[in-house]
């Protein structure tokens, strides 16, 4: 369809747009209207202690409580970290992204690894239990991960269907709060925030982990 | 050289509790602060205003203006109407087109103090000298608390009352119910929220329940009292009108 | 005057007696206050990010025009098509015919309020189309052709057994579930797989735009938008006008107060970002659908438009004392609670919703949790006094407060009456206290015992005790 058939609805919306902004908006209040009083009933107090950490050591805090599991090695220890994870989990086969770094896969013992060639379906990347990505960057305060299609971390779909998520952060990739997201990550691409594993909470409000999206996040913090 | 302030009493303490308006003359000369009761006064508007008729509230901003046009200070006996003066009145005078009045309630406004705010804060006083030796509760009416900003100022006046044991009250943040025409129009919401705040209070094991604004507290009065909890309500002025030489009882 | 039957008044009265919803939401608000205060209470700077969500949001709205534009500009640029809708049977008709062009009668939908708005889903059954719920709480609801309660958590009046017994109905027939919420998620985690691995059309709607990139954003949990989102071969996502902001840096204020603001968490598990059509990866056809919807009427009104910079966390919702105790179904709209108590009398304008200005105490807790310092008791203020002067209103009611403003413009009219209530107070106490009495005070005296008329009044002993020497 054509967007330029709904052109009057176009012309006429942005019309009443403009004829609208000709009152302008009332006058303000005062600095602490809207502002809950400190220490009173039902409101929060100030909680001080995320500023002595460094942003590393909170993010993996962070993470920790989401359930995420999170280790921390040096650059060479990534691949045996990385075979000890797979050799405690159920797994079977694993998909990469075509520009992981393959030293990283070379331990991993006994499993199917397919490189993810851009074709395969999604029910075909369903069936496979593991995906292993780097990450463009993290955000401490958070705990996310900053996903954003480059070759190490591959289209959206592989991070996606598979139930095992294991992502590689390099310490210096980590930034300490959301504010700069957008300084460190090109909008270009596709963008996946993950903040721990997929959950909900609808049912009597009781948290569920896992209900589409990968179940077990395993965070692995290189430097 | 003592101070003088023009009380406003509001026109339901005027009408219906006087017994606040009367503590509260005694506690302010008791601190050495001379009252004026201007008697032209009478009624904030904000009944009119709040329930949406602001063009009948508009002559009751500029009555109360004139009513006070001679004063320095104003202390209010009623934290909601304190937040009207200060959060609606120059719009509402702003309607007029009358530079005159509009003038005036630049003036006036920043003069209007609520009876605890201005013990603490103008006057800088917390210790009054009172003595009330019972278990009590502090219920932070919604405009005291969220409008005003006044919540310590009740708490630290309380806290100096000699023998007070001051008792947390649950979820005390939440809203009475009363909500003015809302008591009414929405009777059984505001019946629902009432029997919680009732509930909490009981929970807290306590004597009586104080706040600084009456409005709320005959609401709540009217269900302990129903329901035979033999728990009474103050307003704050009361509390700290006790114990003084020839206080009221 | 007759009771209305329609309207907030009425229509909570079943809802204050229903002991499930009741203790589900008590349980539900709490918890998630909790959980929301000891977030906000970590970041230090949450006023300074409440100001900034606030300015930024007015910005929009100020040069709204212009950032609508700008936004057309950057998704046709990566690709994506726009299309504008002045109102609902125009976004329903778009959307239809796109679904249509491509052959397909059962679609994928992530949550979204806008579509509720649009009663989309009815007018695609109508049409032979099955618009699949794919979050676990909207699923619940539409299969049990129910009504959602709650923004955020729509399911929140039913109970783990009713889900039970609804999912062995339909999506688990034959099947004997466990009633554990972990197993129910999984039922759903089951059904819903096979629609999402075999679905061609998705339809979403649009938590942010970015008009500088085209960048548009969806906010979530389940990973339920993710499969939305990346899988079909085509998507369709609904924005309302007031949807858009300016750039990049702008739409991460709002991944900070969006999180902590709803759900009380510090970041919700998945949020995802596309910019148009990428080879390869996802959609290979996005369309943006533009909606006003009457949202031009309510950035008419000067006061009234600040409900425009609503970013739906539903915070005002959980900390309401009203919603508390009433649910969203009493507030017969898409939109609940406070910001719908404001929102809803402004675009639909429909009778019951007219009285929902009045479906409040203006206590104010609600603007003390809005991410974006909506002012909403001066909202509802203004709209009772909007609502009012257009005639929606009880005539006695006018004439008594007539009366009663008359009266308080003069002191001594004012002193007039007290002094004849004075006189009377012996056989009027009587009266408040005992007999049954019509209207207003039938209806306090119905819960709460009447203060009785004191013997004198305040200025009565003023002017007995001490108007002399005025000390």
């Amino acid at each position: 369809m054509e967007a330029s058939s709904n052109r009057p609805s176009r012309g006429a919306i942005l019309e009443l747009v403009k004829a609208a902004l000709r009152e302008k908006s009332a006058s303000h209040n005062s600095a602490t209207a809207g502002v809950a009083t400190p220490g009173a009933p039902g409101t929060p107090f100030p909680i001080m202690k995320q500023l002595e950490q460094s942003a590393t050591d909170l993010f993996k805090e962070v993470l920790l409580d989401y359930k995420a599991t999170v280790r921390r090695c040096e650059e060479h220890q990534i691949p045996s970290v990385i075979a000890e994870l797979f050799a405690h989990q159920e797994i079977s086969s694993a998909v990469i992204p075509s520009g992981l770094d393959s030293s990283w896969i070379e331990q991993i013992k006994g499993i199917e690894l397919i490189v993810d060639d851009g074709f395969r379906s999604a029910g075909e990347l369903a069936s496979i239990d593991a995906v292993i990505t780097g990450c463009a960057c993290a955000i401490a305060e958070t705990g996310t991960l900053v996903l954003s299609c480059q070759p190490d971390e591959g289209r959206r779909a592989i991070t996606l269907l598979p139930d095992f998520h294991f992502c590689v952060v390099r310490s210096q990739a980590i930034i300490r709060g959301v504010k700069d997201l957008f300084k460190h990550v090109s909008a270009t691409n596709p963008i996946t925030l993950i903040s721990g594993p997929s959950a909900t909470s609808d049912i009597e409000l009781k948290r569920v982990e896992g209900v589409h999206g990968p179940r077990n996040l395993f965070v692995i913090i290189v430097g | 050289m003592t101070r003088t302030v023009s009380l406003f009493v509001s026109c339901f303490n005027d009408m219906m509790f006087p017994k606040t308006a009367r503590a509260a003359v005694e506690v302010l000369n008791k601190l050495n602060v001379k009252v004026e009761f201007p008697d032209e006064q009478t009624c904030c508007g904000q009944i009119h205003f709040n329930t949406g008729y602001a063009s009948m509230a508009v002559p009751l901003v500029k009555h109360f203006v004139e009513s006070f046009s001679d004063s320095n200070e104003v202390v209010a006996l009623s934290a909601s109407c304190t937040a009207m003066i200060r959060e609606h009145y120059l719009e509402l005078a702003s309607r007029t087109h009358d530079d005159e009045l509009i003038s005036g309630t630049e003036e006036l406004v920043p003069k209007v103090f609520e009876f605890s705010e201005y013990l603490t804060e103008v006057l800088g006083v917390t210790d009054v000298g009172a003595s009330y030796p019972h278990k009590v509760s502090y219920h932070p009416t919604c405009h005291s608390l969220r409008s005003l900003h006044i919540y310590h100022s009740a708490i630290a006046l309380l806290g100096a009352v000699k023998g007070l044991e001051l008792v947390d009250l649950p979820y005390a943040e939440q809203c009475c119910g009363f909500g003015g025409t809302f008591s009414v129009k929405n009777s059984a919401m505001s019946t629902a929220m009432l029997a919680d705040k009732t509930a909490n209070i009981l929970n807290a094991r306590v004597e009586t329940v104080v706040a600084v604004d009456n409005s709320c507290l005959m609401h709540i009065s009217g269900a302990l009292r129903r329901n035979g909890t033999g728990i009474s309500v103050m307003h704050l002025a009361e509390v700290l009108a006790q114990g003084m030489d020839g206080g009221e009882g | 005057m007759a009771r209305a039957k329609t309207g907030f008044p009425f229509a909570s009265i079943e809802q204050i007696n229903n002991s499930q919803l009741r203790a589900n939401l008590k349980s539900a608000t709490s918890a998630i206050r909790e959980k929301r205060a000891k977030v906000v209470g970590e970041k230090q700077d949450w006023e300074e990010l409440r100001r900034k969500g606030e300015r930024i949001k007015n910005e929009v709205l100020a040069s709204l025009d212009e950032y609508l534009l700008e936004l057309e500009e950057s998704v046709t640029k990566v690709g994506g098509v726009v299309h504008w809708a002045a109102d609902s049977s125009e976004a329903n008709r778009i959307i239809l015919s796109l679904i249509q062009e491509h052959g397909e009668s059962e679609v994928i939908k992530v949550k979204s309020l806008t579509t509720d708005e649009l009663h989309l889903n009815e007018y695609l059954a109508n049409h032979g189309i099955s618009a699949v719920e794919t979050d676990l709480a909207e699923l619940i609801v539409q299969l049990a052709h129910d009504k959602p309660s709650h923004i955020l958590v729509p399911a929140i009046h039913k109970s783990r057994s009713e889900i039970k017994e609804l999912f062995e109905n339909t999506i688990s027939k034959g099947k004997v579930l466990g009633d554990g919420p972990a197993e129910l998620a999984e039922a759903s985690r089951l059904y819903l797989r096979e629609k999402f691995l075999s679905a061609k059309v998705a339809v979403s709607g649009v938590n942010f735009a970015v008009a500088e990139t085209g960048t548009v954003c969806i906010v979530e949990s389940e990973g339920n938008g993710r499969m939305c989102l990346t899988l079909p071969k085509v998507l369709i996502s609904v924005m309302g006008i007031e949807k858009v902001l300016p750039k990049l840096d702008d739409l991460a204020v709002f991944l900070e107060l969006l999180p902590r603001s709803s759900t009380g968490e510090r970041m919700n598990p998945y949020t995802s970002t596309w910019t148009g059509v990428h080879t390869g990866d996802g959609p290979e056809e996005f369309h943006l659908v533009i909606l006003d919807n009457r949202r031009s009427h309510v950035l008419a009104d000067p006061v009234g438009r600040q409900a425009l910079r609503c970013i739906r966390c539903s915070a005002c919702l959980n900390v309401c004392p009203v919603y508390e105790r009433s649910g969203g179904h009493a507030y017969g709209s898409v939109y609940p609670g406070p910001i719908g108590a404001i929102l809803s009398p402004q675009l639909f304008a429909t009778e019951a919703s007219l009285s929902l200005p009045w479906a409040s105490t203006l206590c104010g807790a609600c603007y003390e949790v809005c991410p974006v310092r909506i002012d909403i008791p001066r909202v509802l203020v203004h709209l009772r006094e909007k609502v009012i002067s257009e005639g929606y209103k009880s005539k006695s009611e006018e004439v008594s407060f007539g009366v009663i403003a008359l009266i308080l413009r003069s002191g001594r009219r004012f002193e007039l009456i007290q002094r004849v209530a004075t006189q009377i107070r012996r056989p009027l106490n009587r009266v408040l206290l005992t007999v049954s009495l019509p209207g207003a005070l039938g209806k306090w005296r119905a819960a709460r015992q009447v203060p009785e008329i004191p013997d004198e009044t305040f200025r009565m002993w003023w002017r007995a005790n001490r108007s002399d020497n005025g000390s």
